[in-house]
C-alpha cells in the first residue's frame, strides 16, 4: 500500500502539469510552443506512457537551453517529475529548486507551484514532514490565489498523504474531503483518482474494507477508462490489502503478483519495493517466514537505495515482527534499532510544532487574505454604492432639467397662443373702433352737409321775408306781426344751428371759448332787455380749462337758459354768470336777482328739466334756489375728471 | 455613465437658460407689442367718444330742428292764409 504514496504525488504533480497553465502572451517561436506542448502533457504521458517522460524530458531540456528562464522553469519542472518516477529524490529536488528559481514573474507562478507540490512530495518522502508541508502550503495559497480547483486538489491530496503517513487518519481524511469536495463531479481525472485512493487507504486502515473496497471497484473502472496503469496499480494494491487484513490470503497473492508486475513494467523502483514489503507481509500471514524475510530485505534493499524514509519504516516495522515471530531476537532488536533511527530522523518534536506552526501560518494567512478580500469587497461595494448614488442623484437631475425644458417648452407654446389670442382680440377691438369711428365719420359728414343746407335754406326764409316787408308797404299789422314772428323765429333757429355747428366743429372748448360763446348771447339777450345788466366772471387761471364739446354745449346750454329765464320771467335788473374752480370741481353759477319763486309749489317746467337732464348726462350736480323776492341762483358742479378730455 | 450625465445636465442647463431667454424676449416684444396697440385703441377709443358727442349734437340738433320745423311751417301757413284772406277780402283774387 505505501508504495503508492510516492506515485501519488508524482501524479499529483503530473496533473498538476496538465491543469491550466499560464504562459507568456507574446508571440512564441516552434521550439517554445513545443515546450508548452510537452510541458502541459507530461502529466498524461506520465500515467500512460510512464517509460517516455525521460525522453519528453531530455527533449525539453535541449529545446529550453537557448530560451528565457520560463522555459528553462519548464524544463527543470518535467526534469524533477521524470526523478521523482524514478525515485531519485535528491535530483528531483534540485531540478525542481531549479525550477522554482527561475520564475521571477508572478504572471507564471503556477509552474512554481508545480514545483513547490514536487519538492513538497520529496521532503514527504524523505520524511521531512515540516518541510513537506511549507512546500505544499506555499503551492496551496498560489492556486487558491488563481482559484484552480485541480491545483488546490492536488495540493490538499499531498498534505492528507502527510497525514497518513503520520497515521493522523482524521486529519487525513479532513484533507480529502476538501481535495474531493473542490473536484466535484469532475471524476475522470488522476487527481479524482489519486484522493480516492488515499482516502481508500484511511478507510482501510481504519479497518473498513467494505468502503475501501467500494472506493477500489468505481476507480478501477476510471482507470481503465483513461487507460492508467499507474493510477489501476494503487487500487489494485489497495484491493489485495484489504484481501490480506480481512484474511483472504489467495486473492490478497494474485492482485500483489499482479501490481508487481505492473510495477516492473512501469520500473518505479518505490513501488516495487513496496509491493515486495507487501508480498513479504503476505507471506508472514502465510506463515512462509523464509519467503517473507527475503521479500522485506529486497525492499529495505531498495528504499535504502532511494532513501525513502517512511516506506523503510514500515519495511522494519514488518521485519521485526517477523524476527519476533521467527525467535530472532537478536536480529529483531537490530532492525527495531534501525527503525527507531529511521523513525528519529523523520519525527522530531522540534519537526512536529514546526508543522503545527506552518499549518496556523497557512490557516493565519489564510484568513488574513479572506479578511483583505472582505475588505476589498467591502470597499467595492462601498464604491459601487456611492456611484450608485452618484448616478441616481444625476439621473434625478438629468429627469428633473428634462422635465422644466418640458414645462419651459409648454409655457412658452402658451404663451405665444396667449399672446396671440389677445394680440388678434386687440387688433380686432381696433378694426371694430376704427369701424364704427368711420361710420361716424360719414354720419356726421352728412348731418354736416344737411345742416348747411338748412342753414342756408333759413337764411333764404328770412331773407325773402324782409324782402316781403320792405318791398311792399304792408298796413296790415296782423300780417306784419305774422313775418315778423317768423323772422325772428328763424333767426333763432339760425342762432341755434350756428352754436351746435360751433360745438359739433370743436374737438375740445375753453372756458374762455365759452364765455366768448355766452358773451355773444348776452349781447344779443341785451338788445331785447337794455335793463338787465349782465356780469360774467370767471375765476383766475382757469380760462384755458378743456372740456369736451358735449360738455361744453350743455354747459353753454343750461347757461343760456337760464339767462333766458332771468330775462322772460324773473324781472331781474342784474344776472351773473360765475364760474370759479372749487377743490376738484368747476362750479357755474346763474344767479339773478329777479322776482323768484317757490321751489317747494311751483311746477318744474320742460325748460328746468331740460337743464337738469343735460347736467346729469354729462355726470354732473345741478341745482336751483329759488324764493320769492329773493332772485333765482342755478348751480352746475363738474368735477374735473367728468370734463370729457 | 456618470460623466456622459453630467455633460447631459450642462446641456440641458444651456438649454433651459436659452429657453428662458426667448421666452423673457417674446414678453418684453409681446408687451411692446400690445402697449403700442393699446394705445392706438386709447387714440380711436377718445376719437370715437369724439364722434359719439358730434353725433349726439347732431342729434339733438336734430330734434331741436323738428320741433321748429312744425313751427315755422305753422307760422308760414297762418301768414300765408292771413295773406289768402286779405286778398280774398280786396277782392284782389283772380
Amino acid at each position: 500500500m505505501k508504495k503508492f504514496v510516492l506515485l501519488f504525488s508524482v501524479s499529483l504533480l503530473l496533473f498538476a502539469c496538465h491543469s491550466k497553465q499560464e504562459t507568456p502572451a507574446t508571440t512564441k517561436t516552434e521550439n517554445q510552443i513545443k515546450i508548452i506542448k510537452w510541458y502541459k502533457n507530461i502529466s498524461y504521458i506520465s500515467n500512460t506512457h510512464p517509460d517516455s517522460i525521460a525522453f519528453f524530458a531530455n527533449q525539453i531540456e535541449k529545446l529550453a537551453v537557448n530560451e528565457s528562464n520560463l522555459y528553462k522553469s519548464m524544463a527543470f519542472c518535467v526534469r524533477g517529475v521524470y526523478f521523482q518516477n524514478i525515485s531519485s529524490y535528491e535530483l528531483s529536488k534540485s531540478a525542481f529548486e531549479k525550477s522554482i528559481a527561475l520564475i521571477t514573474d508572478s504572471k507564471y507562478d503556477t509552474i512554481q507551484a508545480k514545483s513547490y507540490i514536487g519538492l513538497g512530495n520529496y521532503y514527504k518522502n524523505t520524511g521531512d514532514y515540516p518541510k513537506g508541508f511549507e512546500c505544499l502550503y506555499k503551492a496551496l495559497n498560489i492556486y487558491e490565489k488563481k482559484k484552480n480547483k485541480f491545483g488546490i486538489s492536488s495540493a490538499h491530496g499531498c498534505i492528507a498523504q502527510i497525514y497518513l503517513q503520520k497515521i493522523d487518519l482524521d486529519a487525513a481524511k479532513e484533507s480529502l474531503k476538501v481535495a474531493l469536495a473542490v473536484l466535484g463531479e469532475d471524476k475522470d481525472n488522476h487527481i479524482y483518482l489519486i484522493s480516492s485512493h488515499t482516502l481508500a487507504n484511511v478507510y482501510g486502515m481504519s479497518g473498513n474494507f467494505e468502503r475501501a473496497l467500494a472506493i477500489d471497484k468505481e476507480c478501477l473502472a476510471i482507470s481503465d477508462k483513461i487507460k492508467s496503469l499507474r493510477n489501476k496499480v494503487m487500487f489494485l494494491d489497495n484491493k489485495a490489502n484489504c484481501f490480506m487484513y480481512s484474511n483472504q490470503l489467495d486473492s490478497a497473492a494474485y492482485y500483489f503478483q499482479e501490481c508487481l508486475t505492473i510495477d516492473r513494467k512501469v520500473g518505479e523502483k518505490k513501488q516495487i519495493a513496496d509491493t515486495y514489503c507487501n508480498l513479504g507481509n503476505l507471506a508472514i500471514f502465510q506463515k512462509d517466514y523464509a519467503a517473507a524475510e527475503n521479500h522485506l530485505n529486497l525492499s529495505i534493499s531498495l528504499l535504502k537505495e532511494i532513501n525513502q524514509k517512511p516506506n523503510l519504516i514500515s519495511a522494519y516495522e514488518i521485519l521485526v515482527d517477523l524476527y519476533q515471530r521467527e525467535g530472532k531476537l537478536k536480529e529483531a532488536l537490530v532492525t527495531e534499532f534501525e527503525k527507531e533511527k529511521t523513525y528519529q530522523a523523520i519525527i522530531s518534536e522540534k519537526k512536529e510544532a514546526a508543522m503545527a506552526e506552518f499549518k496556523i501560518l497557512y490557516e493565519t494567512q489564510k484568513k488574513e487574505q479572506q479578511l483583505a478580500e472582505s475588505k476589498v469587497l467591502l470597499l467595492q461595494n462601498e464604491a459601487k454604492t456611492r456611484r450608485n448614488n452618484y448616478l441616481l442623484i444625476a439621473l434625478s437631475i438629468v429627469v428633473f432639467f428634462v422635465a422644466l425644458v418640458g414645462y419651459l417648452l409648454y409655457r412658452q407654446q402658451k404663451a405665444k397662443i396667449q399672446q396671440q389670442e389677445k394680440e388678434f382680440e386687440l387688433k380686432s377691438a381696433i378694426a371694430l373702433i376704427e369701424k364704427q369711428n368711420e361710420l361716424q365719420e360719414q354720419r356726421l359728414s352728412i348731418s354736416r352737409d344737411l345742416h348747411d343746407n338748412i342753414g342756408s335754406q333759413l337764411t333764404f326764409i328770412i331773407s325773402s321775408v324782409d324782402n316781403i316787408k320792405y318791398a311792399f308797404d304792408i298796413q296790415n299789422p296782423k300780417l306784419e306781426s305774422k313775418l315778423q314772428n317768423i323772422s325772428t323765429f328763424t333767426n333763432a333757429t339760425i342762432g341755434e344751428l350756428r352754436d351746435t355747428i360751433w360745438a359739433m366743429n370743436s374737438s375740445e372748448i375753453t372756458i374762455e371759448e365759452l364765455q366768448s360763446r355766452v358773451l355773444n348771447f348776452i349781447e344779443k339777450g341785451k338788445e331785447a332787455m337794455e335793463t338787465i345788466n349782465f356780469i360774467f366772471r370767471i375765476e383766475d387761471g382757469i380760462d384755458q380749462l378743456r372740456m369736451s364739446a358735449i360738455v361744453g354745449m350743455n354747459c353753454y346750454r343750461t347757461i343760456q337758459e337760464s339767462i333766458n329765464n332771468a330775462i322772460k320771467y324773473a324781472e331781474a335788473t342784474e344776472v351773473v354768470i360765475e364760474i370759479e374752480e372749487i377743490k376738484d370741481s368747476i362750479q357755474i353759477t346763474i344767479r339773478d336777482n329777479g322776482i323768484g319763486f317757490d321751489i317747494q309749489t311751483v311746477e318744474k317746467g320742460n325748460g328746468l328739466r331740460n337743464m337738469q337732464k343735460r347736467i346729469e348726462d354729462i355726470s354732473g350736480i345741478w341745482t336751483i334756489d329759488s324764493k320769492p323776492s329773493k332772485g333765482t341762483t342755478v348751480k352746475v358742479v363738474l368735477n374735473m375728471n367728468n370734463l370729457g378730455t | 455613465m456618470i460623466v456622459s450625465l453630467c455633460i447631459c445636465i450642462l446641456v440641458l442647463v444651456a438649454i433651459v437658460v436659452r429657453l428662458i431667454m426667448v421666452l423673457r424676449r417674446q414678453k418684453k416684444i409681446f408687451q411692446s407689442k400690445i402697449k403700442s396697440m393699446q394705445d392706438t385703441i386709447v387714440e380711436i377709443s377718445r376719437k370715437h367718444i369724439e364722434y359719439q358727442e358730434r353725433l349726439q349734437l347732431a342729434d339733438e340738433l336734430d330734434q331741436s330742428l323738428k320741433s321748429i320745423k312744425a313751427n315755422l311751417s305753422t307760422s308760414i301757413f297762418d301768414l300765408n292764409f292771413e295773406l289768402m284772406e286779405t286778398l280774398s277780402k280786396n277782392n284782389l283774387l283772380k
